[in-house]
Protein backbone atom coordinates (compact mmCIF):
# COMPACT_ATOMS: atom_id res chain seq x y z
CA UNK A 1 0.00 0.00 0.00
CA UNK A 2 2.87 1.97 -0.73
CA UNK A 3 0.01 4.76 -3.03
CA UNK A 4 -1.36 5.18 0.70
CA UNK A 5 1.13 8.06 1.40
CA UNK A 6 0.90 9.95 -1.92
CA UNK A 7 -1.51 12.55 -2.09
CA UNK A 8 -2.14 11.62 -5.40
CA UNK A 9 -3.49 8.98 -4.63
CA UNK A 10 -5.45 11.06 -2.68
CA UNK A 11 -7.50 12.59 -4.71
CA UNK A 12 -7.47 10.11 -7.36
CA UNK A 13 -11.16 9.51 -9.48
CA UNK A 14 -11.96 7.06 -11.36
CA UNK A 15 -14.62 5.47 -13.59
CA UNK A 16 -15.78 2.26 -14.94
CA UNK A 17 -17.36 2.38 -18.45
CA UNK A 18 -18.81 -0.72 -20.41
CA UNK A 19 -16.70 -1.28 -23.36
CA UNK A 20 -18.54 0.01 -26.44
CA UNK A 21 -19.31 2.79 -29.20
CA UNK A 22 -21.05 5.20 -27.08
CA UNK A 23 -17.98 5.02 -24.28
CA UNK A 24 -15.07 5.23 -27.01
CA UNK A 25 -17.27 8.95 -28.14
CA UNK A 26 -17.49 9.70 -24.28
CA UNK A 27 -13.75 8.81 -24.04
CA UNK A 28 -12.57 10.80 -26.91
CA UNK A 29 -14.60 14.14 -25.31
CA UNK A 30 -13.17 12.96 -21.62
CA UNK A 31 -10.08 13.22 -23.07
CA UNK A 32 -10.30 16.37 -24.40
CA UNK A 33 -11.42 18.00 -21.43
CA UNK A 34 -9.29 16.21 -18.97
CA UNK A 35 -5.67 15.53 -20.70
CA UNK A 36 -4.30 13.78 -17.94
CA UNK A 37 -6.59 11.21 -17.72
CA UNK A 38 -5.41 7.20 -18.40
CA UNK A 39 -7.36 4.70 -20.16
CA UNK A 40 -6.75 0.88 -19.28
CA UNK A 41 -9.02 -2.18 -20.07
CA UNK A 42 -10.54 -5.00 -18.61
CA UNK A 43 -12.26 -7.70 -20.46
CA UNK A 44 -15.98 -5.82 -20.90
CA UNK A 45 -14.74 -2.72 -19.50
CA UNK A 46 -13.10 0.71 -19.86
CA UNK A 47 -11.48 2.57 -17.11
CA UNK A 48 -10.58 5.99 -17.01
CA UNK A 49 -8.67 7.49 -14.06
CA UNK A 50 -7.27 11.21 -13.58
CA UNK A 51 -5.40 11.84 -10.61
CA UNK A 52 -7.51 14.90 -9.82
CA UNK A 53 -10.55 15.46 -11.12
CA UNK A 54 -12.48 14.21 -13.86
CA UNK A 55 -15.37 16.16 -15.87
CA UNK A 56 -17.87 15.12 -18.79
CA UNK A 57 -18.88 17.88 -20.32
CA UNK A 58 -22.09 17.92 -22.61
CA UNK A 59 -20.98 20.21 -25.19
CA UNK A 60 -17.86 18.17 -25.59
CA UNK A 61 -20.04 14.79 -26.04
CA UNK A 62 -21.95 16.55 -28.58
CA UNK A 63 -19.41 18.01 -30.30
CA UNK A 64 -17.92 14.34 -30.62
CA UNK A 65 -20.83 12.17 -31.56
CA UNK A 66 -22.39 14.85 -33.29
CA UNK A 67 -25.58 14.74 -31.64
CA UNK A 68 -27.53 15.75 -28.55
CA UNK A 69 -26.91 14.55 -25.53
CA UNK A 70 -28.22 14.44 -22.46
CA UNK A 71 -26.16 13.47 -19.22
CA UNK A 72 -28.22 11.26 -17.57
CA UNK A 73 -27.36 9.08 -20.61
CA UNK A 74 -24.33 8.46 -18.66
CA UNK A 75 -25.63 6.58 -16.44
CA UNK A 76 -26.17 3.83 -19.19
CA UNK A 77 -22.69 3.39 -19.92
CA UNK A 78 -21.44 3.69 -16.14
CA UNK A 79 -20.68 0.22 -14.36
CA UNK A 80 -18.58 1.88 -11.65
CA UNK A 81 -16.86 4.58 -10.12
CA UNK A 82 -14.61 5.69 -7.55
CA UNK A 83 -14.75 9.52 -5.73
CA UNK A 84 -18.05 11.63 -5.37
CA UNK A 85 -20.62 12.99 -8.44
CA UNK A 86 -20.09 16.53 -6.79
CA UNK A 87 -22.10 17.74 -10.21
CA UNK A 88 -24.53 16.17 -11.80
CA UNK A 89 -26.50 18.62 -14.16
CA UNK A 90 -27.68 19.58 -17.56
CA UNK A 91 -24.58 20.90 -18.77
CA UNK A 92 -21.12 18.83 -16.68
CA UNK A 93 -20.62 15.86 -14.81
CA UNK A 94 -17.98 16.56 -12.35
CA UNK A 95 -16.34 13.86 -10.28
CA UNK A 96 -13.92 14.48 -7.47
CA UNK A 97 -13.48 14.26 -3.85
CA UNK A 98 -15.17 17.04 -1.80
CA UNK A 99 -12.94 19.86 -0.22
CA UNK A 100 -13.62 19.98 3.36
CA UNK B 1 -43.48 28.70 -18.44
CA UNK B 2 -39.47 27.97 -18.96
CA UNK B 3 -38.67 24.00 -18.92
CA UNK B 4 -37.17 23.64 -15.52
CA UNK B 5 -34.01 22.50 -14.74
CA UNK B 6 -32.80 19.25 -13.41
CA UNK B 7 -31.97 20.71 -10.21
CA UNK B 8 -35.62 22.56 -9.75
CA UNK B 9 -37.52 19.02 -11.16
CA UNK B 10 -35.68 17.58 -8.54
CA UNK B 11 -36.73 20.02 -5.30
CA UNK B 12 -40.13 20.17 -6.58
CA UNK B 13 -40.23 15.99 -6.69
CA UNK B 14 -38.60 15.51 -2.95
CA UNK B 15 -39.61 18.77 -1.55
CA UNK B 16 -42.55 20.14 -2.57
CA UNK B 17 -44.41 17.01 -3.01
CA UNK B 18 -43.60 16.47 0.70
CA UNK B 19 -45.49 17.60 3.33
CA UNK B 20 -45.64 17.88 7.34
CA UNK B 21 -48.27 16.34 9.40
CA UNK B 22 -50.47 18.04 11.36
CA UNK B 23 -53.21 15.82 12.31
CA UNK B 24 -50.94 13.49 13.67
CA UNK B 25 -47.51 13.02 15.03
CA UNK B 26 -44.83 12.36 13.21
CA UNK B 27 -43.13 9.70 15.24
CA UNK B 28 -46.13 7.63 14.68
CA UNK B 29 -45.97 7.88 11.12
CA UNK B 30 -42.36 7.45 11.29
CA UNK B 31 -41.36 5.52 14.24
CA UNK B 32 -38.05 3.48 13.52
CA UNK B 33 -36.05 6.26 12.93
CA UNK B 34 -34.97 7.14 16.29
CA UNK B 35 -34.48 3.97 18.63
CA UNK B 36 -30.87 3.65 17.23
CA UNK B 37 -29.53 6.79 18.82
CA UNK B 38 -28.91 8.79 15.54
CA UNK B 39 -29.40 12.21 15.56
CA UNK B 40 -30.97 14.16 12.70
CA UNK B 41 -32.09 17.87 12.68
CA UNK B 42 -32.59 18.57 9.35
CA UNK B 43 -33.52 15.89 6.94
CA UNK B 44 -33.60 18.74 4.13
CA UNK B 45 -29.83 18.54 3.83
CA UNK B 46 -30.06 15.26 2.49
CA UNK B 47 -27.97 15.38 -0.90
CA UNK B 48 -28.96 13.09 -4.16
CA UNK B 49 -26.06 14.15 -6.58
CA UNK B 50 -28.07 12.06 -9.36
CA UNK B 51 -30.93 14.58 -8.88
CA UNK B 52 -33.20 11.46 -10.14
CA UNK B 53 -37.04 12.12 -11.29
CA UNK B 54 -39.95 9.91 -12.04
CA UNK B 55 -39.71 10.22 -15.75
CA UNK B 56 -36.12 10.29 -15.74
CA UNK B 57 -35.39 7.21 -14.19
CA UNK B 58 -38.18 4.82 -15.80
CA UNK B 59 -37.07 6.11 -19.29
CA UNK B 60 -33.02 4.94 -18.54
CA UNK B 61 -34.20 1.79 -17.00
CA UNK B 62 -36.62 1.08 -19.51
CA UNK B 63 -33.92 1.58 -22.00
CA UNK B 64 -31.19 -0.94 -20.15
CA UNK B 65 -34.10 -3.71 -19.97
CA UNK B 66 -34.29 -3.51 -23.94
CA UNK B 67 -30.95 -3.42 -24.50
CA UNK B 68 -30.71 -6.58 -22.20
CA UNK B 69 -33.57 -8.73 -23.77
CA UNK B 70 -32.28 -7.29 -27.41
CA UNK B 71 -29.03 -9.77 -25.89
CA UNK B 72 -31.08 -12.48 -24.45
CA UNK B 73 -33.01 -12.80 -27.85
CA UNK B 74 -29.79 -13.33 -29.50
CA UNK B 75 -28.59 -15.80 -26.93
CA UNK B 76 -31.59 -17.80 -27.51
CA UNK B 77 -31.86 -17.42 -31.10
CA UNK B 78 -27.48 -18.54 -31.66
CA UNK B 79 -27.03 -21.64 -29.12
CA UNK B 80 -25.32 -19.33 -26.77
CA UNK B 81 -25.49 -21.95 -24.43
CA UNK B 82 -22.76 -23.62 -26.74
CA UNK B 83 -20.35 -20.54 -26.91
CA UNK B 84 -19.12 -20.57 -23.51
CA UNK B 85 -15.11 -21.00 -23.30
CA UNK B 86 -15.75 -24.36 -21.07
CA UNK B 87 -19.30 -25.43 -19.24
CA UNK B 88 -16.86 -25.52 -15.81
CA UNK B 89 -17.31 -22.14 -16.07
CA UNK B 90 -21.16 -22.00 -14.81
CA UNK B 91 -20.22 -22.84 -11.54
CA UNK B 92 -19.45 -19.90 -11.03
CA UNK B 93 -23.18 -18.52 -11.98
CA UNK B 94 -24.71 -20.90 -10.61
CA UNK B 95 -23.02 -19.43 -6.83
CA UNK B 96 -24.07 -16.19 -8.26
CA UNK B 97 -27.71 -17.42 -8.98
CA UNK B 98 -28.31 -19.20 -5.54
CA UNK B 99 -26.19 -16.78 -3.31
CA UNK B 100 -26.51 -12.98 -4.84
CA UNK B 101 -30.19 -13.03 -6.65
CA UNK B 102 -31.90 -13.82 -3.78
CA UNK B 103 -30.13 -10.97 -1.71
CA UNK B 104 -31.10 -8.71 -4.54
CA UNK B 105 -34.98 -9.46 -4.15
CA UNK B 106 -34.52 -9.19 0.15
CA UNK B 107 -32.77 -5.91 -0.88
CA UNK B 108 -36.04 -5.19 -2.83
CA UNK B 109 -38.08 -5.95 0.29
CA UNK B 110 -35.95 -3.99 2.67
CA UNK B 111 -35.70 -0.58 0.42
CA UNK B 112 -39.41 -0.58 0.08
CA UNK B 113 -39.31 -0.58 3.31
CA UNK B 114 -37.13 2.12 3.66
CA UNK B 115 -39.08 3.83 0.84
CA UNK B 116 -42.07 4.23 3.05
CA UNK B 117 -40.21 4.84 6.64
CA UNK B 118 -37.47 7.59 6.16
CA UNK B 119 -38.91 10.83 7.40
CA UNK B 120 -37.92 12.97 4.33
CA UNK B 121 -39.01 12.81 0.94
CA UNK B 122 -35.79 12.66 -0.58
CA UNK B 123 -34.03 9.73 0.78
CA UNK B 124 -37.86 8.45 0.54
CA UNK B 125 -37.52 8.73 -3.08
CA UNK B 126 -33.80 7.15 -3.75
CA UNK B 127 -34.86 4.36 -1.50
CA UNK B 128 -37.90 3.62 -3.68
CA UNK B 129 -35.72 3.74 -6.92
CA UNK B 130 -33.22 1.28 -5.74
CA UNK B 131 -36.14 -0.93 -4.62
CA UNK B 132 -37.33 -0.87 -7.77
CA UNK B 133 -34.00 -1.51 -9.18
CA UNK B 134 -33.23 -4.49 -7.45
CA UNK B 135 -36.56 -6.21 -8.22
CA UNK B 136 -35.18 -5.29 -11.41
CA UNK B 137 -31.95 -7.02 -11.11
CA UNK B 138 -33.72 -10.42 -9.12
CA UNK B 139 -35.93 -10.65 -12.20
CA UNK B 140 -33.67 -10.08 -14.92
CA UNK B 141 -30.63 -12.37 -13.13
CA UNK B 142 -33.40 -15.17 -13.05
CA UNK B 143 -34.53 -14.54 -16.81
CA UNK B 144 -30.69 -14.89 -18.04
CA UNK B 145 -29.75 -18.13 -15.81
CA UNK B 146 -32.88 -19.70 -16.55
CA UNK B 147 -31.47 -19.72 -20.67
CA UNK B 148 -28.82 -22.33 -18.93
CA UNK B 149 -31.26 -24.46 -16.73
CA UNK B 150 -32.57 -25.85 -20.18
CA UNK B 151 -29.34 -27.40 -20.82
CA UNK B 152 -26.71 -27.63 -17.76
CA UNK B 153 -27.34 -28.54 -13.88
CA UNK B 154 -27.22 -26.65 -10.57
CA UNK B 155 -30.02 -23.74 -11.91
CA UNK B 156 -32.90 -25.11 -10.60
CA UNK B 157 -34.00 -24.67 -7.08
CA UNK B 158 -32.19 -21.88 -6.14
CA UNK B 159 -35.01 -20.37 -3.88
CA UNK B 160 -35.27 -23.28 -1.70
CA UNK B 161 -31.32 -24.11 -1.89
CA UNK B 162 -30.56 -20.53 -0.28
CA UNK B 163 -33.17 -21.29 2.84
CA UNK B 164 -31.24 -24.46 3.16
CA UNK B 165 -27.75 -25.76 1.99
CA UNK B 166 -25.01 -24.75 4.02
CA UNK B 167 -22.44 -22.52 1.75
CA UNK B 168 -25.66 -20.45 1.18
CA UNK B 169 -26.38 -19.69 4.83
CA UNK B 170 -23.31 -17.46 4.47
CA UNK B 171 -25.17 -14.59 1.87
CA UNK B 172 -28.66 -15.21 3.88
CA UNK B 173 -27.75 -15.01 7.44
CA UNK B 174 -25.79 -11.95 6.57
CA UNK B 175 -28.82 -10.34 4.76
CA UNK B 176 -30.87 -11.83 7.33
CA UNK B 177 -28.62 -9.66 9.96
CA UNK B 178 -28.61 -6.50 8.35
CA UNK B 179 -33.00 -6.08 7.32
CA UNK B 180 -33.42 -7.10 11.34
CA UNK B 181 -31.38 -4.00 12.21
CA UNK B 182 -32.43 -0.69 12.32
CA UNK B 183 -32.81 1.86 9.21
CA UNK B 184 -29.68 3.37 9.94
CA UNK B 185 -27.79 0.59 10.46
CA UNK B 186 -29.26 -1.41 7.08
CA UNK B 187 -27.85 1.57 5.62
CA UNK B 188 -24.56 1.36 6.97
CA UNK B 189 -24.62 -2.34 6.32
CA UNK B 190 -25.74 -2.40 2.86
CA UNK B 191 -25.41 0.93 0.74
CA UNK B 192 -22.48 1.93 2.54
CA UNK B 193 -20.46 -1.34 3.73
CA UNK B 194 -21.74 -3.95 1.18
CA UNK B 195 -21.99 -1.62 -2.10
CA UNK B 196 -20.36 1.29 -1.22
CA UNK B 197 -16.76 -0.24 0.38
CA UNK B 198 -17.22 -4.03 -0.97
CA UNK B 199 -19.51 -3.69 -4.17
CA UNK B 200 -17.15 -3.88 -6.43
CA UNK B 201 -15.13 -7.14 -5.31
CA UNK B 202 -18.76 -8.85 -5.99
CA UNK B 203 -19.87 -7.56 -9.11
CA UNK B 204 -17.02 -6.62 -11.18
CA UNK B 205 -15.27 -9.64 -11.44
CA UNK B 206 -18.48 -11.60 -12.33
CA UNK B 207 -19.14 -9.30 -14.87
CA UNK B 208 -15.63 -9.38 -16.51
CA UNK B 209 -15.10 -13.26 -15.80
CA UNK B 210 -18.77 -13.44 -17.92
CA UNK B 211 -16.93 -11.56 -20.50
CA UNK B 212 -13.74 -13.18 -20.60
CA UNK B 213 -15.29 -16.58 -20.00
CA UNK B 214 -17.81 -16.20 -23.31
CA UNK B 215 -20.83 -15.40 -21.61
CA UNK B 216 -22.46 -12.93 -23.11
CA UNK B 217 -26.08 -12.72 -20.85
CA UNK B 218 -24.66 -12.77 -17.84
CA UNK B 219 -22.21 -10.11 -18.76
CA UNK B 220 -24.99 -8.18 -20.16
CA UNK B 221 -27.42 -8.10 -17.14
CA UNK B 222 -23.81 -7.77 -15.03
CA UNK B 223 -23.44 -4.33 -16.58
CA UNK B 224 -27.10 -3.77 -16.68
CA UNK B 225 -27.35 -4.32 -12.77
CA UNK B 226 -23.93 -2.82 -12.03
CA UNK B 227 -25.47 0.92 -13.65
CA UNK B 228 -27.75 1.51 -11.38
CA UNK B 229 -25.46 0.34 -8.61
CA UNK B 230 -23.67 3.28 -9.05
CA UNK B 231 -26.20 5.15 -7.93
CA UNK B 232 -26.46 2.71 -4.71
CA UNK B 233 -23.21 3.36 -4.00
CA UNK B 234 -23.96 6.92 -4.05
CA UNK B 235 -26.58 6.60 -1.56
CA UNK B 236 -24.72 4.70 0.59
CA UNK B 237 -21.66 7.59 0.49
CA UNK B 238 -24.77 9.92 1.22
CA UNK B 239 -25.72 8.64 3.49
CA UNK B 240 -22.67 7.86 6.28
CA UNK B 241 -21.85 11.82 5.07
CA UNK B 242 -25.32 12.86 6.17
CA UNK B 243 -25.63 10.82 9.40
CA UNK B 244 -22.11 12.22 10.24
CA UNK B 245 -23.05 15.34 9.36
CA UNK B 246 -26.07 15.58 11.17
CA UNK B 247 -24.55 15.04 14.72
CA UNK B 248 -21.49 14.42 16.13
CA UNK B 249 -22.97 11.94 18.75
CA UNK B 250 -23.58 9.91 15.56
CA UNK B 251 -20.03 9.71 14.60
CA UNK B 252 -19.55 6.78 17.28
CA UNK B 253 -22.83 4.95 16.88
CA UNK B 254 -21.37 4.99 12.87
CA UNK B 255 -18.34 3.81 13.41
CA UNK B 256 -19.34 1.04 15.32
CA UNK B 257 -21.40 -0.02 12.51
CA UNK B 258 -18.69 0.50 10.05
CA UNK B 259 -16.57 -2.05 11.99
CA UNK B 260 -19.14 -4.99 11.86
CA UNK B 261 -20.53 -4.33 8.70
CA UNK B 262 -16.76 -4.19 6.78
CA UNK B 263 -15.85 -7.46 8.67
CA UNK B 264 -19.63 -8.88 8.03
CA UNK B 265 -19.29 -7.75 4.04
CA UNK B 266 -15.63 -8.86 3.61
CA UNK B 267 -16.89 -12.71 4.98
CA UNK B 268 -19.29 -12.96 2.67
CA UNK B 269 -16.75 -12.22 -0.42
CA UNK B 270 -14.52 -14.96 0.64
CA UNK B 271 -16.93 -16.96 -1.64
CA UNK B 272 -16.25 -14.36 -4.14
CA UNK B 273 -12.31 -14.97 -3.65
CA UNK B 274 -12.37 -18.85 -4.36
CA UNK B 275 -14.81 -17.85 -7.73
CA UNK B 276 -12.58 -15.91 -8.71
CA UNK B 277 -9.11 -18.09 -8.47
CA UNK B 278 -10.86 -21.25 -9.00
CA UNK B 279 -14.04 -21.54 -10.73
CA UNK B 280 -13.30 -19.15 -13.62
CA UNK B 281 -11.49 -21.07 -16.30
CA UNK B 282 -9.84 -17.58 -17.93
CA UNK B 283 -9.17 -15.68 -15.19
CA UNK B 284 -9.46 -11.99 -15.14
CA UNK B 285 -7.56 -10.94 -12.62
CA UNK B 286 -6.89 -12.57 -9.36
CA UNK B 287 -8.42 -11.85 -5.82
CA UNK B 288 -5.33 -10.71 -4.58
CA UNK B 289 -5.19 -8.00 -7.16
CA UNK B 290 -8.40 -7.28 -6.82
CA UNK B 291 -8.47 -6.79 -3.47
CA UNK B 292 -5.87 -4.33 -3.92
CA UNK B 293 -7.11 -2.20 -6.43
CA UNK B 294 -10.93 -2.19 -5.16
CA UNK B 295 -10.56 -2.01 -1.80
CA UNK B 296 -6.66 -0.58 -0.56
CA UNK B 297 -6.12 2.04 -3.43
CA UNK B 298 -9.76 2.94 -3.72
CA UNK B 299 -11.21 2.72 -0.16
CA UNK B 300 -8.31 2.85 2.41
CA UNK B 301 -6.30 5.01 0.16
CA UNK B 302 -8.60 7.66 -0.42
CA UNK B 303 -12.22 7.36 0.80
CA UNK B 304 -11.28 7.02 4.40
CA UNK B 305 -8.87 9.96 4.29
CA UNK B 306 -11.72 11.30 3.40
CA UNK B 307 -14.40 10.32 6.36
CA UNK B 308 -11.10 11.51 8.46
CA UNK B 309 -12.46 14.39 8.29
CA UNK B 310 -15.43 13.57 10.24
CA UNK B 311 -13.89 11.19 12.51
CA UNK B 312 -14.01 8.19 11.43
CA UNK B 313 -11.07 5.50 10.83
CA UNK B 314 -10.52 2.48 8.94
CA UNK B 315 -12.53 -0.37 10.39
CA UNK B 316 -11.76 -2.40 12.90
CA UNK B 317 -9.89 -5.71 11.61
CA UNK B 318 -9.26 -4.51 8.11
CA UNK B 319 -5.42 -5.25 8.89
CA UNK B 320 -6.45 -8.71 9.25
CA UNK B 321 -7.97 -8.89 5.83
CA UNK B 322 -4.98 -6.91 3.93
CA UNK B 323 -3.13 -9.80 5.36
CA UNK B 324 -4.94 -12.74 4.43
CA UNK B 325 -5.22 -11.49 0.66
CA UNK B 326 -2.38 -13.92 -0.15
CA UNK B 327 -4.35 -16.91 1.50
CA UNK B 328 -7.98 -16.55 1.49
CA UNK B 329 -8.98 -18.12 -2.11
CA UNK B 330 -7.24 -20.99 -1.40
CA UNK B 331 -8.59 -21.68 1.87
CA UNK B 332 -12.24 -21.02 0.87
CA UNK B 333 -11.94 -23.34 -2.62
CA UNK B 334 -9.91 -25.89 -0.91
CA UNK B 335 -13.27 -26.19 1.49
CA UNK B 336 -15.66 -26.03 -1.50
CA UNK B 337 -13.67 -28.73 -3.14
CA UNK B 338 -13.92 -30.75 -0.20
CA UNK B 339 -17.57 -30.38 0.25
CA UNK B 340 -18.59 -30.18 -2.98
CA UNK B 341 -20.52 -33.41 -2.44
CA UNK B 342 -23.05 -31.51 -0.44
CA UNK B 343 -23.21 -28.48 -3.04
CA UNK B 344 -24.94 -27.70 -5.97
CA UNK B 345 -21.85 -26.78 -8.30
CA UNK B 346 -19.11 -28.92 -8.87
CA UNK B 347 -15.31 -28.40 -8.27
CA UNK B 348 -12.11 -29.91 -9.59
CA UNK B 349 -8.58 -29.42 -9.52
CA UNK B 350 -7.03 -26.98 -11.26
CA UNK B 351 -5.47 -28.14 -14.88
CA UNK B 352 -1.73 -27.64 -14.82
CA UNK B 353 -2.01 -23.98 -16.27
CA UNK B 354 -4.29 -22.73 -13.74
CA UNK B 355 -1.83 -24.17 -11.10
CA UNK B 356 1.18 -22.35 -12.88
CA UNK B 357 -0.65 -18.65 -13.02
CA UNK B 358 -1.59 -19.60 -9.17
CA UNK B 359 2.11 -20.40 -8.56
CA UNK B 360 2.79 -16.68 -10.49
CA UNK B 361 0.00 -14.65 -8.93
CA UNK B 362 0.56 -15.93 -4.83
CA UNK B 363 4.01 -16.41 -5.19
CA UNK B 364 4.44 -15.79 -1.23
CA UNK B 365 2.38 -18.88 -0.47
CA UNK B 366 0.76 -20.91 -3.17
CA UNK B 367 3.75 -23.17 -4.11
CA UNK B 368 4.36 -23.47 -0.83
CA UNK B 369 0.95 -24.31 0.85
CA UNK B 370 -1.49 -24.60 -1.42
CA UNK B 371 -0.26 -26.55 -4.35
CA UNK B 372 1.10 -29.59 -2.87
CA UNK B 373 -2.81 -30.01 -1.25
CA UNK B 374 -4.00 -30.62 -5.38
CA UNK B 375 -1.14 -32.31 -5.90
CA UNK B 376 -2.49 -34.55 -3.60
CA UNK B 377 -5.90 -34.55 -4.52
CA UNK B 378 -4.95 -35.06 -8.36
CA UNK B 379 -2.76 -38.15 -7.30
CA UNK B 380 -6.00 -39.54 -5.82
CA UNK B 381 -8.01 -38.64 -8.97
CA UNK B 382 -5.86 -40.37 -10.91
CA UNK B 383 -6.12 -43.86 -8.28
CA UNK B 384 -9.77 -43.69 -9.36
CA UNK B 385 -10.79 -41.82 -6.05
CA UNK B 386 -11.89 -38.44 -5.26
CA UNK B 387 -10.99 -36.58 -1.68
CA UNK B 388 -14.22 -36.17 0.12
CA UNK B 389 -14.30 -34.51 3.43
CA UNK B 390 -16.01 -37.04 5.46
CA UNK B 391 -18.18 -35.68 8.46
CA UNK B 392 -19.93 -31.92 8.76
CA UNK B 393 -17.36 -28.93 9.95
CA UNK B 394 -17.39 -26.25 12.43
CA UNK B 395 -19.32 -22.97 11.75
CA UNK B 396 -18.56 -19.94 12.88
CA UNK B 397 -21.24 -18.55 14.84
CA UNK B 398 -21.18 -15.18 13.24
CA UNK B 399 -20.12 -15.67 9.27
CA UNK B 400 -21.34 -19.38 9.15
CA UNK B 401 -18.26 -20.18 7.00
CA UNK B 402 -16.46 -23.28 7.88
CA UNK B 403 -13.93 -22.14 10.59
CA UNK B 404 -11.31 -22.73 7.38
CA UNK B 405 -9.78 -19.23 7.86
CA UNK B 406 -5.84 -18.92 9.98
CA UNK B 407 -4.31 -17.78 12.28
CA UNK B 408 -2.69 -13.76 11.35
CA UNK B 409 0.46 -14.39 10.50
CA UNK B 410 0.28 -18.40 10.58
CA UNK B 411 -0.79 -20.22 7.76
CA UNK B 412 -0.66 -23.83 9.27
CA UNK B 413 -2.97 -23.28 11.98
CA UNK B 414 -6.18 -22.51 11.84
CA UNK B 415 -7.76 -19.70 13.82
CA UNK B 416 -10.08 -20.54 16.61
CA UNK B 417 -11.86 -17.79 18.97
CA UNK B 418 -14.62 -18.75 21.48
CA UNK B 419 -16.88 -16.59 23.66
CA UNK B 420 -18.91 -17.75 26.53
CA UNK B 421 -22.94 -16.38 26.82
CA UNK B 422 -25.17 -17.76 29.35
CA UNK B 423 -23.18 -20.54 30.10
CA UNK B 424 -22.73 -22.29 26.46
CA UNK B 425 -20.00 -21.90 24.15
CA UNK B 426 -19.82 -20.35 20.88
CA UNK B 427 -17.20 -20.68 18.23
CA UNK B 428 -15.80 -17.96 15.75
CA UNK B 429 -13.78 -18.33 12.94
CA UNK B 430 -11.58 -14.72 13.69
CA UNK B 431 -11.30 -11.89 16.00
CA UNK B 432 -13.39 -9.97 13.75
CA UNK B 433 -16.35 -12.13 13.82
CA UNK B 434 -16.12 -12.94 17.47
CA UNK B 435 -16.13 -8.98 18.73
CA UNK B 436 -19.38 -8.83 16.07
CA UNK B 437 -20.68 -11.86 18.39
CA UNK B 438 -19.76 -10.06 21.87
CA UNK B 439 -21.28 -7.02 21.21
CA UNK B 440 -24.96 -8.70 20.57
CA UNK B 441 -24.84 -11.55 22.00
CA UNK B 442 -28.45 -11.85 22.10
CA UNK B 443 -28.76 -11.24 18.17
CA UNK B 444 -25.96 -13.96 17.42
CA UNK B 445 -27.15 -16.74 19.41
CA UNK B 446 -30.33 -16.89 17.44
CA UNK B 447 -28.45 -17.96 14.01
CA UNK B 448 -29.66 -20.90 12.08
CA UNK B 449 -26.65 -22.91 11.27
CA UNK B 450 -26.91 -25.23 9.02
CA UNK B 451 -24.76 -27.87 10.56
CA UNK B 452 -26.27 -27.54 13.91
CA UNK B 453 -29.53 -28.16 12.25
CA UNK B 454 -28.52 -31.38 10.54
CA UNK B 455 -27.68 -32.73 13.71
CA UNK B 456 -31.02 -31.52 15.25
CA UNK B 457 -32.51 -33.78 12.57
CA UNK B 458 -34.09 -30.63 11.32
CA UNK B 459 -32.80 -31.06 7.98
CA UNK B 460 -34.51 -34.49 6.13
CA UNK B 461 -33.04 -36.77 8.13
CA UNK B 462 -29.09 -37.48 9.14
CA UNK B 463 -27.87 -39.58 6.09
CA UNK B 464 -25.68 -37.49 3.23
CA UNK B 465 -28.63 -39.02 0.76
CA UNK B 466 -31.55 -37.40 3.20
CA UNK B 467 -29.87 -33.89 3.73
CA UNK B 468 -28.98 -33.85 -0.50
CA UNK B 469 -32.91 -34.50 -0.66
CA UNK B 470 -33.99 -32.09 1.39
CA UNK B 471 -31.36 -29.49 0.05
CA UNK B 472 -33.00 -30.12 -3.51
CA UNK B 473 -29.42 -31.10 -5.08
CA UNK B 474 -30.42 -33.20 -7.50
CA UNK B 475 -27.89 -36.20 -9.62
CA UNK B 476 -25.65 -33.89 -11.63
CA UNK B 477 -25.50 -30.65 -9.86
CA UNK B 478 -22.82 -31.55 -6.81
CA UNK B 479 -19.38 -32.99 -6.06
CA UNK B 480 -16.60 -33.72 -8.99
CA UNK B 481 -16.85 -32.03 -12.03
CA UNK B 482 -14.87 -34.14 -14.95
CA UNK B 483 -17.18 -37.01 -15.69
CA UNK B 484 -20.57 -34.81 -14.56
CA UNK B 485 -23.24 -34.76 -16.71
CA UNK B 486 -22.68 -31.09 -17.66
CA UNK B 487 -19.24 -32.34 -18.49
CA UNK B 488 -20.44 -35.36 -20.29
CA UNK B 489 -23.03 -32.76 -22.34
CA UNK B 490 -20.53 -30.24 -22.81
CA UNK B 491 -18.20 -33.25 -24.93
CA UNK B 492 -20.84 -34.43 -26.75
CA UNK B 493 -22.14 -31.09 -27.98
CA UNK B 494 -18.74 -30.37 -29.12
CA UNK B 495 -17.78 -33.84 -30.65
CA UNK B 496 -17.23 -32.74 -34.41
CA UNK B 497 -16.89 -36.52 -35.26
CA UNK B 498 -20.16 -37.73 -33.74
CA UNK B 499 -21.48 -35.32 -36.46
Amino acid sequence: MTSLSSEASRAKVRVDLQDNDETAILVAAIRKDNPEVVVTHLPGIVKVTSPTELVIRRESVEAASGKTWDPNEFQLQLVTYYGHFSTWDEDEILISWPKH
Amino acid sequence: MAKLSMKERYAALTRDLDWDFDYVDSKEVFPYTTFEGIKIHDWSKWEDPFRLTVDSYFKYQAEKDRRLYAVLDSFAQSQGHLSLHEARYLNAMKLFLQGVTPLEYAAHRHFAFLARFLDSGGPRFAALCQSIDELRHAQTEIHTLSNYNKYYSGFHSWPKMHDRVWYLSVPKSFFDDAISSGPFEFLTAISFSFEYLLTNLLFVPFMSGASFNGDLPTMTFGFSAQSDESRHMTLGLESIRFLLEQDPDNVPIVQGWIDKWFWRSYRVTALVAGMMDYMLPRKVMSWKEAFELYFEEQMMGSLFKDLAYYGIRPPAHVGDAIAEKEHLSHQVYWTLYSFSFAAAFTTTVPDPAELEWLSQTYPESFDKLYRPRWERAAEITEGGGRFFFQGLPQLCQVCQIPMLFTEPGDPTTICQRHSNFNGENFDFCSDGCKSIFDKEPEKYIQAWLPVHQIFQGNCGGPSVPEVLDWYGIQEGDNAEYLGSKDNLNWLSWHDDSAK
